[in-house]
Formats: structure tokens, C-alpha cells, sequence
């Protein structure tokens, strides 16, 4: 656009100090650094810099970060990880989640009194008996009773109301058919909810469900005001209208800014709330997050650090690794006519194929941990029974027995599909040269932006597409039950009847011993089958004020602010 | 003038139904939609509720429409609904179109797809933060600028006409995904002289309005040159500097005037383009303006925001070229409307 001027001597030297000025200060900024060269970084900037900086020194409060603005505050409809967040400390279920999941291997531990001061299970597991504690307030001061979750619950299973997870609800008697029921055909009366009287609700499940108690601790089963709903409609989560349960209320809410969050004065347990005042700070960027963190803005990072910065965090003491409760992996589809990925023997090379340990170690710094599953490790009380291994010469003779190699036919080129981020890009690029020198495929990388990444993977419109599953409880069977044939996140066209019946039968399976022993099973079944191909377990890198207290790990990165103190 | 006005504002709001038109069009054509999430998700009444399972616009069928089973009508492929739609009766506001400009007529931009919240309270909210910044940055640019692009111009072929114009030319071509993070790593994180993102305070606005402006005051400063050194020539400078006038006076009182009128035409596009461009810098300082609204809305495939911040973004442009014609009279007594 412009033009470039005459310059003499002096102006040349001018404009070849401003550039190269310019250049070496370019240079220095971190958030272009790849994740290949970041391990040296650390080593020779992270323990010169650690304490460089102080977490919180400039907050006015205690401040940490939502990565998103919440779609809704309305716990019926929300799925998404920043309104979770928000709505764990603002509402409160019949039980809450523990401040960790760390060493428990005994699922019934992972949740704590919440609403409910105790509950009662049938002998066959399918009745749940939960008491209300007298104590427990709206904020507005009214009490909170069994009614209200009949309320609740039956709202988010209306036929025709937008709740995102009713699904979760259909271990609850009748509750599917209810959801499903054409508008004005529902009966009520065949859904196994009933509040006794204002503290004793019960509720009937269709299978003893081990993981219910977690469940009930999940927001989608929170309680919502029915008084203020009815009276101010769909406006009644507007800060000046939304009246909460939980051990915070909602002061005020700048969109795309802060949230205010106070505590709630009739909450039952108030007196042992350590941090009264919290700042949610909406921060979408995360290099935006670490140069706020790095400023003294934040006591908690929030979100996962972006891997081209966690060189320069992780010799700080407020570095840390959580484990996570999810897996990142491939889906393979095997629904397209005349694709070789249709030979299960295809699929089980490119498994055997994939060296996990070295993409991890060498293409994503040691962050995650190797997949040697697709259920994550961490999970309570279950253990895997069969492991992902790499053997490449295992590889190559399944796929010489499929028909392809020496003196068979060419396998065709395959395309690997992954959305936008940087990350995708690294594994992807890895797995695409692995699959070349171990089994001699060609692989083309297909990138799309997330919207459009999800219509092709709904449309079945992939080959192999990568894809990643947190857990939405702790129990395996939020990771199996999305293989079943017909289930709406399964996306693979992927079907086989003796995991459908294995699934079924852990469903209604009362001994914990062998209900494990059925979903082992099932495990082994979708790992041999292979349409899905685990590349590593998911942690969660975050930095937390070492002066924080209480604000422990937990697997599905859930951390309740009641329990959590910050000595001055 | 006051004709003319009239006249400009009845073919902007034409030229504005256009865009409506044409901007819905593309929202919808566009790939996926605003009700496909990761996990399994009641699709259904999320159609249902944005009236996804209507026609975009009026397909004429004789077929009445059943309500009840109209998600099955829906085609996510192709994002342009299939359902019927009877225009021989009093069904065009069943068509997604015209319960659009149905509502904007009133002017309600609708709600928002993906949040609770309405488009108008969306963006009143995030208006005043991107005003404040494409002001603030828009007066850096004009007082950086005009100066420097006079100083060089009054010094044509010095070397303080060469440092100014280099400076100016890097100021034009660093980006500002580029300058943002240098002034976040010197003044925020290394002096600790500002915060590095978020805005409580006007000291927040600082670095976001050098980062949004310094491209500006580099473009002006040339532009302001250019004028200069244009109008310096003419006969009736000479004849100013003939009749004994003070240097002050002719630069000022006579140069001045002819000298920004390319900076003035340049101003109108350049605000609204501050406005509309700021989508970057609100990223990179986590401001809380319309353009990371509009990012987020399109990402989303929230089309009510995306169509919000459009009609907005289009409203600007619209009264900014409108305002500088106006100005032209004023500046310059050569143009005449009439």
C-alpha cells in the first residue's frame, strides 16, 4: 500500500536497526513457540523465573477464571464446562462432589452430604431413599424441599424443553419413555420420583446404578426455584431475579467480563465458607490467562495452560498436573462402503501401530499420560483387563492378512480429520508419520473448524477423526455405553451385539465383583474391534496460589469453593 | 442538504435491507448450525426453538404445515430447512426470513441462540467498550499523526521527513497481533505499568488503543504528507508566503486546511473500520467489545447475534461515510450537493 522512500545512509541504518529491532522483540514473545522445542525452554528459563512472579498479589478478592461466557445459568439446560463451574458453586444438589477424587477407589465416597444429610439404598439397589436436612435455604430464605426436585427433574425430562443431558436421568423408572412422550401425551404417574413429604424424596431406578449418588451430585439434577421460575419465566436466571441453593449467590455479571459471586447467607453450611467474595474472570484466550496469572491478577488459572507456555510454568511452584478422567483417541468409521477401515483386522494394525508412549514424550512434552486403554486409569474401583500395545511387526502381518501389503493390493490413502488447534495438529502430524513407516499408509490430514469437524463426524462424513470423551461420572460405563448400537455420541457406525448385551447385562448386574467382570469385557470387545484407537489420558495443567488450601485434584476438574481457604 | 440527507438515508436503509438479506442468506448456507454440540444434545427443540425447521425463505406448496412433526422436516446437511410453507395463505412469517425482518422492523434483533441472552442486551453491553476504544484509538491516530505527517511534509527529502516516514511505514506494517503482545510483554508483564488484559479502568484502555491506533496514525501521517506537500505548491501558498505572512500563519491558517482533506475522507471509513477491526486487540486484551462477540456468535453459528452484529457493524460503516460527505461542505466550500 505504501510506497517505500529514498532513503540515504542514514535513513537505511535507521530503518535496518527498526527491523531488526523489531524482529528480536518478536522473537521473544513465547506464545508462537512450538510445543517440539519447549522442554528445553523449561530446563533453561523455568527454574531461573519461578518466582518472578506472585499469584493473586494484585486481586481485590479471590479471583480465578471461567473460559467461557455462560450460555445459561439455568442448571437444567446447561452441558458445558464453564456454566458447570458457575452453577457448582451457585446451586447445590442432593449431594455434592468431595474436594477430591485422588486415592478413592470406592465410588460412594467420591460425593459428600449436600441437600440430602443422608440417603438409603434398597437391597436391590434400586430404590434410593434421600432426607432432606431441615436447614437447607433458597437464598431467598425459603426452604428447600423434596418438591422441589420433583419440580426440577420433571422439568428437564419435559418432552420439548431444551435440557442438553436429560439422558442422564433415564436411569431414573420411566423417565425415558416420559422424555420421549409426544407434547401432552406424558404421564407423570410412571415416573419413579415421589417426595414423601417435604424432607424424603424417593426415587426409582430402572437397575441398581452404582454411580447414582455422583450423578445426583451433577448439575443437570440440581433444584431450581419453582417460585421464580413461574413468576419470572426464562428471565429468572437474570442476576437481579435468580434466587440459588448453593453456597454462593450471583452478585452481578458483566458478559464477556466477571461474575461476582458472594456468599449465600442462608446457606446450611455458611459458617464453615471460608472465601466469602469470588471473581470469575471470563478470559476465552489462554495465553490471555498465563499473562494474567504471570501479573498477580488470578489465584487459579482455571483452564488448561496452552502447551506452547507450560515450558515456561512447569518448574513454578504453582505448576500442576492433575490427572483427568478422559481419554483422547480416534474414532474409526466403518460405516462408508468399499473402506478398507471396515476389516477390523485393518483397525487392530493401525492401533498396533500408533506408539502412544513417544508421541506423548516427544510431541506433547510428557503432558498426558500414553493411553494403554480407553478406559482412563484413574478410574475408581475399575481396572482394565486388556492394554493397547505397539508392535509394528504385529501391524504389518494383520494388515498382510486383510489382504494389503507385498504382492497384495495397495491400501488406498486415508484421511484423518481433526479440528482446529494446535495440539490436533501435533498428534495428528505424528500418527501420520508413524502409520507411513510402520505400515507403509499414506494418511492425509483433513483440518476443519470445530462446527464443521462436528457436522462431518455426525454425518458419518470421516474416516478417522480424532475425538476426546471426559467422564461425566466415575464409573466405566460413561465411557461404554456411547459404543452401544444406536447411541447418539457412538458416530462410527460401529455395531456389535454381544457388547450390547454385556452392557445390558452390567446394567442389571447388583455384584459390584461382577459387574466390573462384564464391563471388562465389554472394554476388551471395543478394543479388539477397534473403532476407537486410545492415544493418551488426559491431565489437566493448571497453576493454582501454593498459599491456596483445599483446592485439591479432582478427575473431572470439579472444585467447589466452599471448600477452599486462603490464608493471608 | 437537507434533501440530500433525506435521499441518504432512505438508500441506507435499502442498502441495509440488502445486507439483512444477504447476510441471512449466508448464515444459513454456512456449514453445521447452532444445535450440533459434541455430546448427544435434544437437537430436536433446539431446532424447534429457533425455528430451524422452517423454510429460510417462502417455498410455495399447498401442503399446510403440521407443527407437530415439523423437526423431521429439517435437513442439517444442507442448513436450509425443506419444511412447506403455504404463501398463498398468511404463512410468510413461518418462514425464517420474515419473522426476522418481522422482528427487526421493531426493532428487536432477536435472541440469542446460544446464551440466554437477547441480541440487543448482548450488545449494548459490549457497544460502549468498542466506542471507547475506537474513539480513544481513532484521537491517538489523528494527534500522532497529523503532526508528524506535517513535520515531514514541511522537511520533504530531510532525514527528519526519511525518520518519520520509516517509522510511519513500520507503524503500517506491524500487525497488530504482534504489537499487542510486545506492549502486553514490556508495559504489562516486564514494567508492570498496566494491567495485560481486562478493563476496569481507563489505564486498562492504554495499550489496547496504541495497539488499535498505531496503524492509523502511521496511514494518516501519510496521508497528511501527501496533502501536504500537494498543497504546498499551490499558487496561493506562494502568494500567502509573497504577501510576508508568518510561516505559522500559512501553514496553519492555509495548508492545514487543504492538507487534510484526504485524512478527513479517510477518518469516516477509518472509524468505523477501528470499530469493526477491533476484533483482534479485544482477543488479545480480553476486552469485553462486540468484536469478540461476533467472532464467538459466527464460531457458534449463533445466527440472530451474527445478523446483530452485522446490521450493527453495517449501521456504522453506513453513517460514517455519510458523516464525512456532510463534512466535505464544511471543509471544502468547492462541493456543492446541489
Amino acid at each position: 500500500m505504501l510506497a517505500l522512500p529514498n532513503l540515504n545512509k542514514t535513513g537505511q541504518l535507521a530503518l535496518a536497526a527498526l527491523l531488526v529491532g523489531a524482529v528480536a522483540l518478536t522473537g521473544c514473545d513465547k506464545s508462537g513457540e512450538t510445543a517440539n522445542n519447549a522442554e528445553g525452554a523449561a530446563k533453561s528459563s523455568g527454574g531461573e523465573k519461578a518466582d518472578e512472579f506472585k499469584a493473586g498479589a494484585n486481586a481485590d478478592m479471590f479471583t480465578f477464571v471461567v473460559s467461557a461466557d455462560p450460555e445459561t445459568f439455568d442448571t437444567a439446560k446447561m452441558s458445558g464446562a464453564p456454566e458447570g463451574r458457575l452453577a457448582m458453586q451457585l446451586f447445590e444438589g442432593l449431594l455434592i462432589p468431595g474436594p477430591t477424587t485422588e486415592g478413592i477407589t470406592d465410588s460412594s465416597k467420591l460425593v459428600k452430604p449436600g441437600v440430602a444429610e443422608s440417603y438409603e439404598v434398597s437391597e436391590d439397589g434400586k430404590t434410593y431413599t434421600f432426607k432432606i436436612r431441615e436447614d437447607a435455604k433458597w437464598s431467598n430464605g425459603d426452604p428447600v424441599t423434596a418438591q422441589d426436585f420433583v419440580y426440577s427433574w420433571k422439568r428437564v425430562l419435559t418432552p420439548g424443553f431444551p435440557a442438553d443431558y436429560a439422558t442422564m436421568m433415564y436411569v431414573i423408572k420411566g423417565a425415558e419413555e416420559y422424555n420421549k412422550s409426544k407434547e401432552g401425551e406424558a404421564d407423570w404417574s410412571k415416573v419413579g420420583l415421589e417426595a414423601k413429604d417435604d424432607q424424603t424424596l424417593v426415587v426409582e431406578l430402572n437397575n441398581p446404578t452404582p454411580y447414582f449418588p455422583e450423578l445426583v451430585a451433577f448439575y443437570t439434577f440440581f433444584p431450581t426455584p419453582q417460585k421464580v421460575v413461574e413468576k419470572h419465566g426464562d428471565d429468572w436466571t437474570k442476576p437481579e431475579n435468580i434466587v440459588t441453593n448453593g453456597a454462593y449467590v450471583l452478585k452481578s455479571y458483566e458478559p464477556q467480563k466477571e461474575l461476582l459471586l458472594g456468599i449465600n447467607e442462608h446457606y446450611w453450611d455458611e459458617e464453615n465458607v471460608s472465601i466469602t467474595e469470588a471473581k470469575a474472570r471470563i478470559i476465552t484466550d489462554r495465553n490471555a490467562v498465563t499473562n494474567a496469572y504471570r501479573a498477580g491478577e488470578l489465584h487459579w488459572s482455571g483452564t488448561s495452560l496452552p502447551v506452547s507456555q507450560i515450558s515456561s510454568f512447569v518448574a513454578h511452584p504453582d505448576y500442576r498436573r492433575d490427572p483427568m478422567l478422559g481419554t483422547y483417541y480416534f474414532r474409526v468409521n466403518v460405516s462408508k462402503e468399499d473402506s478398507p477401515l471396515n476389516d477390523k483386522k485393518v483397525r487392530q494394525a493401525l492401533s498396533l501401530a500408533t506408539d502412544r508412549q513417544t508421541l506423548v514424550d516427544n510431541v506433547l512434552n510428557g503432558l498426558y499420560h500414553a493411553a494403554d486403554a480407553y478406559v482412563p486409569n484413574n478410574m475408581a474401583g475399575y481396572e482394565s483387563t486388556t492394554k493397547t500395545e505397539y508392535n509394528p511387526r504385529k501391524a504389518k502381518a494383520l494388515l498382510k492378512e486383510a489382504g494389503y501389503g507385498k504382492d497384495a493390493k495397495k491400501f488406498p490413502q486415508i484421511q484423518l480429520l481433526y479440528n482446529t488447534d494446535e495440539n490436533h495438529k501435533l498428534v495428528a502430524e505424528s500418527i501420520q508419520k508413524q502409520w507411513k513407516s510402520n505400515l507403509g499408509i499414506d494418511v492425509e490430514l483433513v483440518n476443519k473448524e470445530w462446527k464443521m469437524y462436528l457436522q462431518d463426524v455426525d454425518n458419518l462424513d470421516y474416516q478417522v477423526a480424532r475425538a476426546g470423551w471426559i467422564g461425566d461420572y466415575n464409573d466405566p460405563m460413561t465411557f461404554l455405553d456411547m459404543w452401544e448400537t444406536g447411541n447418539g455420541n457412538n458416530d462410527t457406525g460401529w455395531s456389535n451385539a454381544e457388547y450390547d448385551e454385556l452392557l445390558d447385562q452390567a446394567r442389571s448386574e447388583a455384584d459390584s465383583a461382577k459387574r466390573q467382570e462384564l464391563l471388562q469385557k465389554a472394554e476388551t470387545i471395543l478394543l479388539e474391534e477397534g473403532p476407537v484407537i486410545p492415544i493418551y489420558f488426559y491431565t489437566n495443567n493448571v497453576l493454582v496460589a501454593r498459599q491456596l488450601e483445599g483446592l485439591e485434584p479432582h478427575n473431572r476438574d470439579i472444585h467447589l469453593l466452599k471448600y477452599v481457604s486462603l490464608p493471608q | 442538504m437537507t434533501r440530500y440527507i433525506l435521499k441518504r438515508l432512505v438508500s441506507s436503509i435499502v442498502v441495509l435491507l440488502i445486507i439483512v438479506t444477504v447476510a441471512l442468506w449466508i448464515t444459513r448456507m454456512a456449514p453445521s448450525n447452532p444445535c450440533l454440540k459434541e455430546r448427544e444434545a435434544n437437537t430436536c427443540a433446539c431446532v424447534k426453538e429457533n425455528m430451524l425447521d422452517r423454510p429460510v425463505f417462502p417455498v410455495y406448496t399447498s401442503v399446510p404445515l403440521d407443527p407437530v412433526d415439523s423437526c423431521q422436516f429439517w435437513e442439517p446437511e444442507s442448513q436450509v430447512s425443506i419444511g412447506p410453507v403455504n404463501i398463498l395463505t398468511s404463512e410468510w412469517g413461518e418462514t425464517q426470513y420474515f419473522n426476522y425482518v418481522g422482528h427487526l422492523i421493531r426493532f428487536d434483533l432477536g435472541q440469542s441462540m446460544k446464551t440466554d441472552r437477547s441480541v440487543g442486551e448482548t450488545i449494548s453491553a459490549a457497544l460502549p467498550y468498542t466506542i471507547q476504544l475506537g474513539l480513544q484509538a481513532l484521537i491517538l491516530a489523528i494527534l500522532i499523526g497529523v503532526p508528524a505527517g506535517l513535520y515531514a511534509g514541511l522537511r520533504q527529502n530531510t532525514p527528519a521527513d526519511y525518520t518519520t516516514m520509516t517509522v510511519a511505514m513500520v507503524g503500517v506494517s506491524i500487525p497488530n497481533f504482534v504489537l499487542g503482545p510486545l506492549l502486553i510483554m514490556f508495559f504489562a508483564l516486564d514494567l508492570g505499568w498496566f494491567r495485560p488484559n481486562g478493563w476496569d479502568s481507563w489505564q486498562d484502555s492504554v495499550l489496547p488503543s496504541i495497539t488499535l491506533g498505531l496503524f492509523y496514525a502511521a496511514y494518516i501521517a501519510r496521508l497528511t504528507r501527501g496533502g501536504m506537500l500537494e498543497i504546498i505548491r499551490k499558487d496561493f501558498i506562494r502568494t500567502a508566503r509573497a504577501k510576508g505572512l508568518s510561516e505559522k500563519t500559512v501553514v496553519l491558517g492555509h495548508s492545514l486546511r487543504g492538507a487534510i482533506l484526504p485524512v478527513v475522507s479517510f477518518l469516516g471509513p477509518a472509524f468505523a473500520r477501528l470499530l469493526t477491526g477491533s476484533v483482534v486487540v479485544e482477543e488479545i486484551f480480553n476486552l469485553p467489545g462486540v468484536g469478540k462477540e461476533f467472532v464467538r456468535s459466527a464460531l457458534n453459528r449463533d445466527y440472530n447475534m451474527v445478523l446483530g452484529t452485522v446490521i450493527l457493524y453495517s449501521t456504522l460503516l453506513i453513517t460514517m461515510n455519510m458523516v464525512v460527505d456532510i463534512l466535505y461542505t464544511v471543509i471544502d466550500p468547492r462541493v456543492d450537493y446541489e
